[in-house]
């Protein structure tokens, strides 16, 4: 593609509600696709914030393009068709089955709203094999783990096939093995020429699954790149008010937490 | 994730698409079932009063029609059927737009009345009523139902003007409901302490809820009302399925929200406005109907919706029975029934399947 750029451009991005500022002047290298992009830093630093003005839930300033065109500019729907967003958590008690979940979020969509059915559902079959999770296709969604449900609400984000997926804390609720899963999923979704942003907590699993970190403090950009190179003690003590120890290791970090740093403790 | 052989991803995909007709199927037996039992619950309904008329006589009177010379067709065209359609009628508005009200809203208990829809109906009533204040130019048989139209259709779209000023969320908008409910019930408590002893007794009926002022061209403006709304909520059936996954959900696969709410709004305050101004206040139905139909079926709208429909007809139509067999030769107003005959069959369905 001469000229155009692919991938996700973000430019002196800045979000207020009302006279508090939540993100101030991001500006990030472009995103490539292909590329999984964890967004870290503490509670309140504004990562919600920056998936959510990406996913067009909350109106930022700034400059935002995918593959050369302004997310701002498009309609809602175009907009839900190149970007696919999981949110923390999905509500409990819904009766549907994954099935028919995967099926409505087709059908909302016009490019398969009058699609044949048996060929939507030879789309929903295949993400269905690719997630492992065709064994509770035809399980209503209320009577599934928090673990299935996360991926069960990862299949609806990734159904359309979007080119920018957004997750929002997908691991939180998880034990280790559903960790597991859902990263290495969203690790193979990226694969695809996606692009992957991911709000993480877990610094470790950020380095294990992520190709590059961006870390916020204070609604302001603290470090970018390569999760070796950025995640450091001195970040940690910086941006989390932590002592720790890091080691580089094969396939990710060692991160030992030690204690509160003593320069910021009150 | 190991790469199933291709062989045994043909095998589950029918195993797929079967597990999805088979539900389908389910889905509309129970649909049709309940279609059934409305029917003869209707005729059921045309069978039951205080003239004790032989159910093969009512069937010859409705194939005939001719009221003048035949009492039988008189007492049938002119009151039993009117009766039983009006009963089931309102019991279909009331559900669809509880169970409208209920995904819009997002919250299990919602029901058209919990915005203050019927309070604003009562106010109007009372209006009406007590002082006989109204639109001028109306005979006063329209009047009341006019004036009650006209109020529960204005707090829907007062409501709707708040949450769109506000960016409501459904939370704001229930509150914002709850607030309308006691300034309504204050304003018709007011009317009540300045009526006459006779209006408001008058009223005191009118807000159990009858069917004794239903006719021939209000059940024909209340069906065409559901016939006009229906295709409507059809439509709206896949993005209203898809708001129970959270209002911001939907918004991110590309729902227009607002306009969603708007136009379902529309149609629950034409639905419940209508419905209210004809009979008077019945509760119930809206909040059950919709729950009964949601454990039947599940909360594909597709299904849902046409469920609820006819899980409030039929709710409707039991009552009006039971509302003629209470008190031998008196016919109880409806709006006390419902719940008596509701309650029972709401509970045996929640207890029938704890895991739902």
């Amino acid at each position: 593609m001469s000229g155009i750029e692919t991938g996700l451009r973000l430019r002196g991005l800045s979000l207020r509600y009302g006279a508090r500022e939540v993100l101030h002047d991001i500006t990030l290298p472009c995103l490539r696709p292909g590329r999984v992009i964890a967004l870290l830093g503490p509670n309140g630093a504004g990562k919600s914030s920056l998936l959510r003005s990406l996913a067009g839930l909350v109106p930022a300033q700034g400059e935002l393009q995918l593959d050369g065109e302004s997310l701002a500019a498009m309609s809602p729907m175009a907009r839900a068709q190149r970007v696919g967003y999981m949110p923390q958590a999905m509500p409990e008690a819904i009766g549907l089955t994954v099935t028919e979940t995967l099926l409505g979020t087709l059908r909302t969509d016009p490019r398969s709203a009058y699609t044949d059915e048996s060929t939507l559902l030879h789309r929903i079959h295949a993400l269905l094999a690719r997630l492992d999770l065709l064994a509770l296709a035809s399980r209503p969604l209320s009577a599934l783990s928090g673990g299935q449900r996360q991926i069960a609400s990862l299949a609806q984000a990734m159904i359309r096939e979007p080119r920018l997926l957004l997750l929002d804390e997908p691991t939180s609720a998880l034990d280790l093995r559903h960790q597991v899963d859902v990263m290495s999923l969203v690790r193979s979704a990226a694969g695809d020429g996606r692009i992957v942003v991911v709000v993480l907590h877990d610094l470790a699993l950020a380095a294990r699954w992520a190709d590059e970190v961006v870390v916020l403090h204070e609604g302001r950009l603290a470090a970018c790149g390569a999760p070796q190179q950025v995640i450091t003690a001195e970040l940690l003590a910086r941006v989390w008010r932590v002592r720790a120890i890091v080691k580089a290791e094969d396939r990710g970090l060692h991160i030992a937490i030690e204690g509160a740093h003593e320069a910021h403790r009150a | 994730m190991a790469e199933a052989s291709p062989q045994a991803q043909g095998a589950d995909i029918a195993e797929l698409i079967g597990d999805l007709r088979r539900a389908r199927l389910r889905r509309l037996r129970v649909i049709a079932v309940l279609a059934i039992t409305l029917v003869l619950a209707m005729l059921a309904d045309l069978a039951t009063g205080s003239a004790g008329i032989a159910p093969p006589d009512i069937l010859r009177a409705l194939l005939m029609q001719d009221a003048v010379s035949n009492p039988v067709a008189a007492i049938v065209w002119q009151l039993r059927l009117p009766f039983a359609l009006m009963a089931v009628l309102v019991g279909m508005a009331l559900s669809l737009a509880g169970a409208e009200m209920q995904t819009i809203l997002d919250n299990p208990l919602a029901s058209p009345f919990t915005l203050g829809v019927s309070s604003a109906a009562s106010l109007g009533a009372g209006l009406a009523m007590l002082l006989g204040t109204g639109i001028p130019g109306l005979p006063m048989d329209w009047l009341l139902p006019i004036n009650t139209f006209v109020f529960a259709a204005g707090s829907v779209l007062l409501l709707q003007l708040v949450g769109n000023a506000r960016q409501g969320s459904p939370q704001t908008l229930v509150l914002f409901g709850i607030a309308l409910v006691f300034t309504f019930n204050a304003l018709v408590a007011l009317l009540q302490y300045l009526a006459s002893a006779d209006a408001l007794q008058q009223f005191v009926f009118w807000s159990m809820g009858s069917l004794n002022r239903s006719s021939w061209p209000k059940l024909a403006t209340l069906a065409a009302v559901i016939a006009l709304v229906l295709p409507f909520s059809l439509r709206a059936t896949w993005r209203l399925t898809l708001l129970r996954f959270g209002h911001e959900r939907a918004r991110t696969l590309g729902i227009d929200v607002n306009r969603l709410r708007l136009a379902a709004l529309l149609r629950i305050s034409l639905l419940a406005a209508t419905a209210v101004a004809f009979v008077g206040t019945i509760g119930f139905v809206g909040l059950v109907g919709p729950h009964i139909a949601r454990l039947l079926v599940g909360e594909d709208h597709r299904y849902f919706l046409p469920a609820s429909l006819l899980t409030g007809g039929l709710l409707m139509s039991l009552a009006a029975i039971a509302a003629k067999l209470v008190v031998p030769g008196t016919v109880l107003p409806i709006g006390i029934v419902t719940a008596l005959v509701g309650v029972p069959a709401f509970l045996w369905l929640i207890l029938r399947r704890p895991q739902a």
